[in-house]
């Protein structure tokens, strides 16, 4: 009988996935890396509603802010899709971006890192009518997909 | 659909989720707020090469269990991103971004013993091997 035995360790799943949907703060910038490839960064407002404990009235909670980072094909069509107030849907994961400031200290951020921008924009027909487009900038597939209306609250700013 | 309605229901997690697996890399501070609610926040770190470090908050029953971690626990967080910001020493604002975890499990390891049972089984090593000459 065979009296190999075979040893196996197991590792642990790096496992880090993130999902937001919110609105673009300020119109997205896009620059390039020393080797030419596209990044786009701007940040997103996402809100909740929260039951006011006191007053039992239902208000916006504090916004949280997330410092948005997209590459390449995707950072060329958000910056051409997107503007201050945009609502979008993010996928992505959660990276630590460090770099030392000019006052010579380290200094790190987390940031989302997008696999997924998905543009949840409203296009107005001639005809007045409201058509929702939702565009997706994972592979070059389009979807026009027609939702019933749903309210965004107004940014606070 | 208000935001009202998907806050209690699995929907929120559309909204705002995050789901990460991590090492602790410190042990977990634990407070208690003046309301006596019990507070317990450390940070973990995900990944080996160019790894990133999340700040994690956790409340009531959760910071109860996470009280006991210690460092190099490997746990599996889930909760919504959070921006906490306060004034620094020198008056400067300062914002940073942490996960409020509404779900921390423990991530164990199979033991070694479960391991090598499972690597020695005869079905296993035939699939590792080849299947036995007759």
């Amino acid at each position: 009988m065979d009296q190999e035995k075979t040893k196996l360790t197991y590792r642990i799943p790096e496992q880090n996935k993130v999902c937001l949907v919110g609105r673009v703060t300020k119109d997205p910038e896009l620059r390039r890396t020393g080797t030419g490839k596209a990044v786009c960064s701007f940040d997103v407002a996402v809100s909740r509603r929260i039951k006011d404990t006191v007053t039992g009235q239902w208000r916006d909670a504090d916004p949280t802010f997330v410092p948005i980072v997209v590459w390449n094909d995707q950072a060329e069509r958000c910056k051409e899709r997107l503007l201050k107030g945009f609502p979008v849907h993010i996928e992505g994961r959660l990276q630590s971006n460090n770099w030392k400031a000019p006052d010579g200290t380290n200094r790190s951020r987390l940031e989302v890192i997008a696999s997924r921008v998905q543009f949840l924009s409203v296009i107005k027909k001639e005809f007045g009518e409201i058509a929702k487009e939702t565009d997706d900038t994972t592979e070059s597939k389009q979807e026009v997909v027609e939702t019933e209306e749903d309210s965004y609250e107004e940014i606070p700013f | 659909m208000p935001d009202e309605k998907l806050n209690n229901t699995h929907l929120s997690d559309l909204r705002n989720n995050a789901s990460i697996i991590g090492t602790l890399i410190r042990g977990p501070q634990i407070k208690q707020t003046k309301t006596g609610k019990l507070v317990c926040s450390f940070v973990i770190k995900n990944g080996t090469m160019d790894p990133t470090y999340v700040p994690i908050t956790t409340w009531g029953q959760e910071a109860q269990k996470c009280s006991d971690f210690k460092e190099g626990t490997a746990v599996y967080v889930n909760g919504r991103l959070k921006t906490n910001s306060w004034k620094g020493v020198d008056g400067i604002r300062i914002s940073k971004l942490q996960i409020v975890a509404t779900k921390v499990e423990l991530y164990s390891k199979l033991k070694e013993e479960e391991i090598d049972k499972v690597a020695n089984s005869i079905k296993f090593k035939e699939e590792l091997n080849g299947p036995r000459k007759n």
